[in-house]
């Protein structure tokens, strides 16, 4: 990073500053002064043995830095992304421990205040604050976790995962996502840290969902986190991981790898919103398998950060596998949030479907980009994709790249749409004759426009997200 | 093509040596910063590929395109069938108001401040829509085939029809490379000067083996003015097609551009279609026949760069044995185009078993007032379609090609200068019959 200032940095400085104003957060980053910047060997040598790892996760780490080291950037985009990272000048790990705030009473008010608006439920807020890296309400959980125990599933942060279930790890670990396939992937292998372990033995349906908070001992969402979902034959679960509320970070630069299995007959859901401050670069790999008659569904909301990246693939390899995506992406001043999908298709008889909802506003940017691929021999193929965008003013921009790749044709059918447009008057009009200010009438139809997302989400994620939409759009007429 | 360079090949030759030769062949001022440029391009860049996410799908592993000997390829105009000479009105064989020059042979006179105005306007009108659209990551200018045919293309034609005037017998251009292993680079410039019409044929026709055509059409639509155009191709199965076209379309004015292409070893089209005033209108139709192992591609971008435009990209692709397709459309709608409207469809009739089609529908807007949306299918034929024509006593075998048909039809139906004009009209019925087997009448295509 250059240390001139430029244009650009002006305008995170003023995003940060109005960020404070909305949700008022600092960090506190003394925990940082101990840490090595850079990434070399020895701190990969270095955390593996603070982690204690076994020699292969090492050697994991070790490989994979080398394929770093020697990886160009992605082409497909612009270099300018990339050109903001100074690989030099990030921490690659930060303790667990940090707390942000030592008592609940410490916490600014205007924090609270956050919270209070989002209806961010009393044992979260104190987690999120950094008060407490656990939940108050620790009984109700450790009830949970119980449970899970009881039907032999297993759900633990990666780090202790890789010291219980080694061989399962390593069996599973860059299987879908090898430590070669991108840059970050790459970096992500190599110094990974925090995400999740979660196995679910055959049959077994875990009826709630499982959140990453109901971790006992859970590390925080980490900015190199790895997470490997398993669900076996005929299993079921739905995992959620991040939060509505804002996740402030200091480091700027966040990349995981997600990797799902989905087993013969299972059916997996992940579901991710990420509301990462506006300083954040985003990159993340996320790729699932789904086996036959297995189903993989990715919902994912994207708010936050200043770059995101991401773009969920399903690789259907078995008849009767089905994938989705839904997601929408909110990109606000300064902005620029590019998701998408990916289907790969690779065996007969499977079908998938994305719908992928993007809002541009105060001249942010937002971008679909996805993939469909049908391979040779997979006949009897359904596929739809749907992309929306909604301008709210005349400056914000969005964009849609969708690839399509068919060798395949026996009953194959591929269909993609894509619409951009922005809130007619006329439907303002109408609400606002109801009596509705025209505030309320805005955030109704922004609202009716991502109700395919929301209506996938638990309750109070979905009263969460429709509030987070309402204090985005703020200010947002006149 | 520079005659003293004739037959030489891109590998043996320098940009000082290119400059000078250029200079010497052409001391007016056609020789211009511009093409300068394009010298270095045309020996610097790498053949087009990654990260162009259209042209990195091209075929071109066994293309050798700088050790090919350059050639100037055959570039005619005919009226009705007969060859016209160059100049306008009497003598040439062309109406009143329409004149054909050889660029720069014939640039002298009236035909020199023609094409200077020509020139003049286009230079403008293209760094207007420059700066109108801000640069995209996605966004490949250079190619090295555009910048090797504007760099060494010699004896160039210049369409130009006068103010007010209108010509509905469309003007054939005839564009190919008849030496076989050798590579032919080709500009057609077109002005259509203010509420004139003008109708053009170009054919890429030739049945010659293993050759290289790369023509650059350049064409500006004034004030009120309107282009019909229509490329028909169809050459050797072992022959390279790389076309460029740059229309701008000023306000008022329209452009109706019609594609009909039947593939080759590589076809690719790359298309840039500018609205640059208000109330333009583009209509692109295309449709693609591949079969065999061929390959056509198309890469077209469509920018709204005034307020109250209007486009619509219908491109329709049938795909035979193991042939492979690419379209690339984008619409680009940069700040203050309010009002406008683009549409961007791509549907695509997979009917070969190692058939192969590649689909990238694009937009990039940056204004909100507009409408806009694309879409794009792939498909076989529709088993209930199939279902219901035999349901109706039709043997299986003929239902199938009625639905084929239809898809072609629905298409050829649309484009004005094939229900026109009767050389067209029976080029796409010969090429259907050889290249597909399909029997679509002519005469039911008026």
């Amino acid at each position: 990073m250059s240390s001139e200032k430029t244009e650009v940095d002006f305008d995170v400085a003023e995003i940060n500053k109005d960020y404070e104003r909305l949700y008022g957060f600092h960090t506190n980053t003394d925990y940082l002064k101990n840490s090595k910047k850079g990434v070399s060997p020895d701190i990969i040598r270095e955390i593996s043995k603070i982690k204690n790892e076994p020699d292969w996760m090492l050697e994991f780490r070790l490989s994979s830095l080398e394929i770093f080291n020697s990886m160009p950037d992605p082409t497909w985009m612009d270099g300018s992304v990339f050109d903001e990272i100074n690989y030099e000048d990030l921490y690659y790990y930060a303790s667990a421990g940090d707390k942000k705030y030592n008592d609940w009473d410490d916490v600014p008010e205007d924090i609270k205040d956050t919270f209070e608006r989002l209806g961010v439920p009393e044992a979260e807020r104190k987690f999120l604050a950094g008060v407490s890296a656990q939940f108050e309400s620790e009984v109700v959980y450790h009830h949970v976790q119980e449970e899970l125990e009881k039907k032999g599933v297993i759900f633990l942060d990666f780090d202790t995962g890789v010291q219980k279930h080694g061989d399962l790890i390593r069996k599973y670990i860059g299987k879908l996502v090898p430590q070669g396939d991108n840059k970050f992937a790459a970096l992500n292998s190599a110094c990974w840290s925090g995400g999740s372990f979660v196995y679910i033995p055959p049959g077994v349906k875990v009826e709630i969902p499982l959140q990453a908070y109901f971790r006992i001992n859970a590390e925080s969402i980490g900015q190199f986190e790895r997470t490997i979902i398993i669900a076996d034959k005929g299993a079921s679960v739905h995992y959620i991981e991040g939060c509505t509320a804002p996740t402030y970070s200091k480091t700027a630069f966040h990349t995981g790898v997600i990797e799902l299995f989905a087993e013969e007959d299972a059916y997996l859901r992940y579901t991710t919103i990420q509301n990462w401050s506006t300083n954040v670069l985003n990159l993340v790999t996320q790729r699932a398998i789904a086996k036959k008659n297995a189903t993989v569904e990715w919902m994912d909301g994207n708010l936050g950060a200043k770059t995101t990246m991401k773009y969920p693939a399903v690789y259907l390899a078995e008849p009767g596998a089905r994938g989705r995506v839904v997601s929408i992406g909110y990109a606000n001043k300064g902005q620029r949030q590019d998701a998408g999908a990916k289907m790969i298709h690779a065996a007969p008889h499977t079908t998938s479907s994305i719908t992928a909802k993007s809002i541009s506003h105060n001249g942010g940017r937002s971008s679909y980009r996805g993939l469909i691929k049908v391979n040779k021999g997979a006949s009897h193929v359904k596929t739809d994709v749907e992309c929306d965008a909604l301008l709210l003013d005349d400056f914000s921009e969005s964009d849609t790249y969708p690839t399509i790749d068919v060798r395949e044709r026996k009953d194959v059918s591929v269909m993609h749409e894509a619409t951009v447009g922005k809130v007619s008057d006329e439907t303002i009009y109408y609400l606002r004759s109801r009596g509705i200010k025209e505030e309320d009438a805005l955030l109704m139809v922004v609202n009716g426009f991502i109700q395919e997302f929301t209506r996938e989400l638990p309750m109070e994620y979905a009263v969460e997200l429709n509030r987070l939409i309402a204090l985005e759009m703020e200010g947002s007429i006149g | 093509m520079i005659q003293s360079l004739q037959q030489k090949k891109l590998s043996e030759l320098n940009a000082v040596e290119l400059l000078r030769e250029l200079k010497k062949a052409d001391p007016s001022h056609y020789v211009s910063q511009e093409r300068m440029g394009h010298v270095e391009r045309a020996l610097e860049l790498p053949l087009p590929g990654a990260p162009d996410e259209a042209w990195r799908r091209v075929p071109m592993d066994s293309l050798g395109f700088e050790s090919r000997p350059i050639v100037a390829p055959l570039l005619e105009a005919r009226l009705e069938g007969k060859l016209v000479g160059t100049g306008s009105g009497n003598g040439s064989g062309l109406p009143a108001g329409l004149s054909v020059a050889r660029v720069p042979g014939e640039l002298d006179g009236a035909t020199y401040d023609a094409f200077k105005a020509f020139r003049e306007r286009y230079s403008l009108l293209f760094e207007q829509r420059r700066r109108k659209n801000k640069g995209r990551a996605n966004d490949v200018r250079e190619n090295k085939f555009l910048s090797f045919a504007e760099a060494l293309a010699g004896d160039n034609l210049f369409v130009r029809s006068e103010r007010g005037t209108r010509h509905d017998t469309p003007l054939h251009l005839s564009v190919h490379n008849t030496t076989p292993g050798s590579v032919g680079p080709a500009v057609v410039c077109i002005h259509v000067c203010e509420n004139s019409r003008l109708s053009v044929v170009v054919d890429y026709q030739g049945t010659e083996s293993n050759t290289v055509t790369i023509p650059v059409i350049k064409a500006v639509v004034a004030k009120g003015g309107e282009l019909r155009i229509l490329r028909a191709e169809k050459i050797a199965d072992d022959s390279y097609l790389f076309s460029h076209e740059f229309v701008l379309v000023e306000e008022d004015a329209k452009l109706n551009s019609d594609a009909v292409f039947f593939g080759s070893k590589a076809t690719m089209l790359e298309g840039l279609y500018s609205l640059m005033g208000r109330n333009a209108r583009a209509d692109v139709r295309g449709l693609v026949s591949v079969r065999g192992t061929q390959f056509s591609g198309q890469k077209l971008t469509m920018e709204h760069n005034a307020e109250h435009t209007y486009s619509d990209t219908t491109v329709k692709t049938v795909l035979y044995d193991a042939a492979h397709s690419l379209f690339a459309g984008t619409i680009k709608i940069p700040a203050g185009s309010r009002h406008s409207e683009g549409y961007e469809e791509n549907r695509n009739l997979l009917l070969g078993d190692d058939a192969h089609a590649d689909s990238i529908p694009q937009l990039e807007i940056v204004e909100n007032e507009v409408k806009c949306s694309h879409g794009a299918t792939m498909t076989s034929t529709v088993p209930e379609e199939v279902y219901y024509l035999q349901s109706r006593g039709l043997p299986e075998a003929v239902a199938e090609r009625i639905l084929v048909g239809a898809f072609y039809r629905e298409i050829l139906d649309q484009m004005e200068l094939v229900k026109e004009d009767e050389a067209t009209r029976t080029f796409v019925a010969t090429a259907l019959r050889e290249e597909t087997g399909l029997e679509l009448d002519p005469s039911a295509m008026v």
